[in-house]
């Protein structure tokens, strides 16, 4: 897979990329769910914070995987 | 004998009776944070490791939400000032002079918009402008590796940030929603006690430094949830509770001040079903969550014994009393919201209840004081250090002093927020010249002896151990960061070992110029006492009551009385600090912020009845406005003759209200009440013709 993407003539790494996306849509699928439940899901987590964590990790794997798919 | 050297030093932050285990963690963990940023800039072969651990101490707060807030910013703040660096720099490279003076002075617009705003978010410009300056300035001999210089730096604080971010949030972190939720359930404890204890005890309990706090806390509670957005908790209160309950807080210190002037006026001259209904009032404040009686039921009594009253007295008692109720009844339905709204924030009422609420709180920000006049001074003082170190360094062709200029743009920022930055500054540079011995014992002794990460970690924990658990001690975070910043920045850890003295000894003396350069530019142009910074705060204050007595158009309550608490918070400790009689010239702050209130009361009743009345009103609405000018330009105590002509005016206008009972009459006659008592309130009690 191409390992860095060239954004306006700047080479980005791919996991930097990949990583603005997952944030991106991490926030975005915090906010929806914050709309459309009535509770908070974090709530039923042990650790919020690490629940966070573990999501953008998922979500940047998912990324990374798709990016290297439309790249390649 | 050591021990006693070392406390001195260090104070008692590092003794075992004294040590605090959340200290230690916050040390551990930004400890970690910091090796993780050096290793993976190491892995990542990034130019100047070092930025991204100086990144990670910046960064570090006790509270995770706050340091990922504070993330933020540094982020956000890096990439304009990155961006202006890049932008500025090619178009001026022609012109090294020109250029050091565009980007100094947009380093100085940076710090005076960041000093408008007292918030956490005054950190994303103070970024904007310092990295501008340290960017540009380390690529003034290579001017074409601008960007190259830019993106290193980038790329070291984003890693500093996401390295502290990460450690700090998921290693025991402490939520910002904690600290919220415990503080504002002091005070609403608080504000209760000192209701109930006015209510019961009829007397003024004057003399309590306790009641000043409640206005500082008012601005912590919006810097606190500032960070909220960030926190980490996993259920956090809504920004418009904590708003609302702000703009409530801000009337507790006004009204119960304006009832103990009530019934410290009528004294011993208090009928009995007054001081029976103040007794009920009192059993409900004293514990208004589990009360038998409700508020409102309250509220209704002080209606009916305000009908009433009226009827069997009149002249000056009869005044105070109904004003007195008015407030009290005014009082009531504020600590029942206060209560309402605290049950919500801690969870125990679920949100829907309080729905009305929502509506009415004003989505846009608090204002809190500014000075627009110290940050001018501010950024004088900046362009005085920079441009005196560039103009150094362009003289005499120092290969170093771009980084005495770098170095100066960032002190004279870093502090400009304080009354007198110069004393931190000075403190700064001390404990900076302390961490010089302990980088050239690492540098030529330590390293040296050395080899691969496992031991460059071993060994900068001891030293960094003590730093970070110094940094989470609020007495001792100016040191801690010196002696951390200092270390850092004088050990440049990079993959080799490249140590050399003359290298080491040029580095870190053009860092002390700049520190010095800052702090003798400060002393000079930015240096205020703690006296003249309460005077200033004092003027603001009459100056505002002044503009809202002239204004044509109807202000914001909530925002005019929420930025004058917040003054008042701010001038308490500094009249402390400078040995003045808090209770007196604070108090003076107060009764301005009750004059406001009232101001607010008289003016809307005459928008709302445009009689011949209110025309009269107008002037004495005029004649106050001169009154507060008067007070604005220091003076104490009003001319006799303005004295007495002002105090006639409100005389006249309470004389006609005594005989009228419709609301509107009632609420100019409280107005008007609380205007005479706290403008005259030694004067004798006026007597009305044809009332009385």
């Amino acid at each position: 897979m191409t390992e860095e993407i060239n954004v306006a003539g700047v080479f980005v790494p791919t996991f930097v990329v990949a990583c603005i996306f997952a944030l991106g849509l991490g926030m975005a699928l915090s906010a929806t769910l914050k709309r459309a439940a009535s509770f908070e899901i974090k709530s039923f987590a042990w650790h919020p914070a690490l629940f966070d964590f573990a999501i953008f990790v998922i979500l940047v794997d998912i990324c990374y995987t798709l990016l290297g798919k439309f790249l390649s | 004998m050591t021990r006693t050297l070392l406390s001195r030093i260090f104070g008692d932050a590092i003794f075992p009776g004294t040590f605090d285990p959340r200290w230690a963690l916050f040390s551990a963990n930004s400890f970690i944070a910091a090796m993780l940023a050096i290793y993976l800039a190491f892995r990542l072969g990034l130019q100047r490791p070092y930025w991204a651990m100086l990144t990670v101490y910046l960064t570090a707060q006790p509270l995770a939400g706050a340091v990922r807030s504070r993330a933020a910013y540094r982020l956000l703040g890096t990439l304009l000032g990155a961006s202006a660096a890049v932008a500025l720099v090619p178009l001026l490279v022609d012109q090294p002079s020109l250029m050091t003076l565009a980007i100094t002075s947009w380093a100085a617009l940076c710090l005076y918009v960041s000093l408008q705003d007292r918030t956490p978010r005054s950190y994303a410009f103070l970024l904007a402008g310092y990295t501008a300056t340290t960017v540009a300035f380390s690529s003034v001999a290579a001017p074409h590796l601008v960007f190259e210089v830019a993106l290193a730096r980038v790329e070291e604080i984003v890693l500093g940030v996401c390295c502290a971010t990460a450690v700090h949030t998921l290693l025991f972190p402490s939520d910002v929603t904690g600290a919220l939720i415990r503080s504002i359930d002091a005070a609403v404890r608080d504000a209760s006690a000192w209701t109930a204890e006015v209510f019961l005890e009829h007397a003024p309990t004057k003399g309590k430094a306790a009641r000043w706090r409640l206005a500082s806390d008012v601005t912590q509670f919006e810097v606190l949830s500032s960070h909220l957005r960030y926190d980490t908790a996993a259920a956090k209160p809504q920004n418009w509770m904590i708003r609302a309950l702000q703009d409530k807080f801000a009337l507790v210190l006004p009204m119960l001040t304006a009832i103990e002037d009530r019934l410290d006026a009528l004294g011993e001259r208090r009928p009995p079903e007054l001081d029976q209904l103040l007794s009920r009032l009192g059993q409900w404040a004293r514990a208004p969550a589990t009360s038998q009686h409700h508020s409102q039921e309250l509220m209704r009594l002080c209606a009916e014994f305000e009908v009433i009253r009226p009827a069997q007295d009149s002249g000056w008692d009869a005044l105070l009393i109904s004003s007195l109720i008015a407030k009290s009844s005014a009082m009531i339905e504020t600590l029942a919201a206060i209560v309402e709204l605290n049950a919500v924030i801690q969870g125990s009422q679920p949100a829907p209840y309080l729905t009305r609420f929502e509506s009415k709180v004003h989505r846009a920000k608090r204002p809190l004081h500014r000075d627009q006049g110290l940050a001018a001074l501010s950024v004088v003082a900046f362009f005085a250090a920079v441009l005196g170190c560039a103009a150094v360094w362009v003289a005499t062709a120092w290969p170093e002093g771009g980084l005495a200029a770098q170095i100066a743009a960032i002190a004279a920022a870093l502090y400009s927020s304080l009354d007198d930055p110069a004393p931190t500054l000075m403190s700064y540079t001390l404990w900076t010249i302390a961490s010089l011995p302990i980088a050239a014992i690492y540098l030529f002794v330590i390293f040296p002896a050395i080899d691969g990460f496992p031991l460059l970690a071993a060994s900068l924990a001891p030293p960094f151990l003590v730093i970070g658990y110094l940094q989470a001690n609020p007495r001792h975070i100016v040191k801690a960061l010196a002696l951390g910043l200092g270390l850092i920045g004088a050990l440049d850890l990079q993959n080799r070992y490249l140590a050399d003295f003359a290298s080491f000894a040029n580095v870190n003396a053009a860092s002390l110029i700049g520190l010095l350069s800052a702090f003798l530019a400060v002393r000079a142009f930015r240096s205020v006492t703690a006296k003249h910074a309460a005077k200033r705060l004092i003027r603001h204050g009459w100056v505002d009551l002044a503009i809202l007595a002239r204004a044509r158009r109807p202000m914001d309550r909530e925002r005019w009385v929420g930025l004058m608490l917040d003054r008042l918070g701010l001038v308490v400790p500094r009249l402390a600090l400078c040995g003045a009689d808090v209770e007196t010239e604070a108090g003076r702050s107060l009764a301005a912020l009750q004059m406001g209130l009232d101001l607010f009361d008289l003016k809307s009743s005459v928008a709302n009845a445009n009689d011949q009345r209110s025309e009269r009103l107008e002037g004495l609405v005029v004649k106050l406005s001169n009154a507060f000018r008067w007070f604005a330009s220091g003076n104490i105590e009003l001319p006799p003759e303005e004295a007495q002509a002002l105090r006639a005016t409100i005389d006249t206008e309470l004389g006609e209200y005594c005989k009228w009972d419709a609301a509107i009459q009632r609420t100019r006659r409280t107005a008007l009440v609380g205007l005479r008592r706290a403008l005259f309130p030694d004067a004798p009690a006026p007597t009305f013709d044809g009332t009385t």
